[in-house]
């Protein structure tokens, strides 16, 4: 079980960045490759792990593979047709809506929300989506090479354990391929420092991550506002590495500092989800 | 002569009408007014004591010992014809939410989308389509079992364990229903190594007629 959550998005995504790198400079930021690396490793694990899913699919968290195909298409436009900022904005937040719609919309009547509130908390969510997106997005177009695939890794990682522990073993499987997917580039980037996911390649990486998110906090009872918040702030908190004193530093310091801070808010919400849990083993 | 066979028209058309009469009364002693003609007059309505109604289910662990658990909050309506169960008729649900295996970790995974994804799908419920008599204390029971968003048809037999006064002088009757589920049917397929597709489930409960 352990081995299809990680075998085919390793060797999924580990091929797409190959390909990728082959097209060299401007092509390899331009290739729907690199754009689906990350998006098609973690397709390839839900498939082999769960079978693919048809449409439409009956239920919320079956839409993260969906997820993953539209924000890796979002990436390659943006990839091969690089948009004014505000334009990029506006159809992440369009796609954002449209994937946080999808997956809440079956609860509206649990949680007894009128039209207003569905879709001012529909809003708010596809505007933190959008956020952490593009946030993500241009800090990787700063910083090419390991340091932001590494970032996505220890995010993906701590959102796997952390959905996991409150409960939800489906997504603690499918945080996992997302984290060895980003794995993979991390040591692809090692490797060879001129690839970069800036321009769309983080995506489908940070839509996933949104997804899991979103599916753990609404379908679930044990991970707080708090926890989940610092889930998808987790990547963002990276930004702190741009500060002049680490700035300076060479890159692969620059990397693991980066890694360190996104490991920050999943260390508190970490800490949140095991104070919450009720004592007793469960060893499944 | 003549007197005699007055008197034994009498007896016989008094009789009848006791005989139609009993036949009237339900179970519980009471005529339902609001049953519309075409229906049996002993078909009477109960309402099923919650404080007396269960439903359990087991599965298998590594394929070596039964798990146990109960869901907590439940509903149910029946409608009963003792003389005539093709009348009858009966619903019950229970919270998915509820679910209760004696562990609170394992209790929310089970709600959790691994299994029951409780909050999309809050309720499990059967509604029978037919009833038929099998012998004195056994009927046979068909109706649409729904669960995680699927429904299936299935047919288990019930058991009328009692029925009588009770200490209140209502009519109490009491059944109990054993039948098995395979979770595959509702696409409840998670850890499917770990436990078994088979899911044996157990409805009793007691009921008061109105």
């Amino acid at each position: 079980m352990a081995l299809q959550g990680i075998l085919p998005p390793a060797i999924v995504t580990a091929v797409a960045l190959a390909i990728a790198l082959r097209s060299g400079g401007a092509g390899m930021l331009r290739s729907p490759w690199r754009a689906f690396s990350i998006g098609a490793g973690f397709v390839a694990a839900y498939a082999v792990l769960f079978g693919w899913t048809g449409w439409p699919p009956a239920e919320a968290w079956m839409y993260l593979p969906w997820i993953a195909v539209a924000f890796g298409a979002l990436g390659t436009v943006a990839a091969a047709r690089p948009l004014p900022a505000p334009a990029q904005w506006v159809l992440l937040f369009a796609l954002a809506a449209l994937a946080t719609w999808a997956t809440i919309e079956p609860l509206f009547d649990y949680y007894e929300w009128s039209t207003f509130g569905s879709v001012w908390r529909v809003a708010a969510l596809a505007l933190g989506w959008t956020l952490l997106a593009a946030g993500t997005d241009r800090l990787a177009d700063r910083r090419p090479g390991a340091s932001l695939p590494m970032v996505l890794a220890v995010a993906a990682t701590g959102a796997s354990l952390i959905t996991l522990e409150a409960g939800f073993a489906k997504s603690g499987q499918l945080g996992g391929a997302l984290a060895t997917s980003a794995g993979v580039a991390v040591s692809i980037a090692w490797l060879r420092p001129q690839l970069t996911l800036g321009r769309g390649g983080t995506f489908a990486a940070t839509g996933i991550l949104f997804g899991l998110v979103l599916n753990a906090f609404f379908f679930l009872d044990d991970l707080s506002e708090v926890a989940a918040v610092c889930l998808v702030v987790a990547p963002l908190f990276a930004w702190f590495g741009e500060l002049g004193v680490v700035r300076s530093r060479p890159a692969w310091q620059g990397a693991v500092i980066r890694a360190g801070l996104t490991a920050v808010p999943l260390a508190i919400a970490g800490a949140m989800i095991l104070l919450r849990a009720e004592d007793g083993a469960y060893p499944y | 002569m003549n007197h005699r066979r007055i008197f034994s028209l009498g007896a016989i058309a008094l009789s009848g009408s006791l005989a139609l009469g009993a036949l009237a009364l339900g179970p519980a002693g009471k005529v339902e007014a609001a049953a519309p003609a075409t229906e049996s007059a002993s078909l009477a309505t109960y309402e099923v004591d919650l404080a007396h109604a269960y439903v359990l289910f087991r599965i298998k662990h590594l394929g070596v010992g039964w798990n146990y658990g109960r869901f907590n909050s439940l509903a149910a309506t029946l409608a009963y014809d003792a003389e005539k169960p093709g009348n009858s008729s009966v619903e019950f649900s229970a919270d998915t939410q509820s679910v209760d295996t004696g562990n609170g970790k394992r209790d929310t995974h089970l709600r959790s989308p691994d299994f029951f994804n409780a909050k999309q799908f809050p309720k499990l419920s059967f509604k029978s389509t037919r009833i038929k008599r099998v012998d004195a204390e056994t009927l046979e029971v068909t109706g649409e079992f729904s669960l995680h968003g699927k429904s299936k048809e299935i047919t288990f037999p019930v058991e009328i364990t009692g029925q009588g006064k009770d200490p209140w002088d209502n009519l109490r009757a009491g059944f109990e229903a054993r039948f098995t589920l395979l979770r595959s049917d509702f696409d409840i397929t998670f850890m499917d190594k770990l436990l078994s597709d088979e899911v044996k489930v157990t409805v009793a409960f007691e009921a008061i007629a109105k």
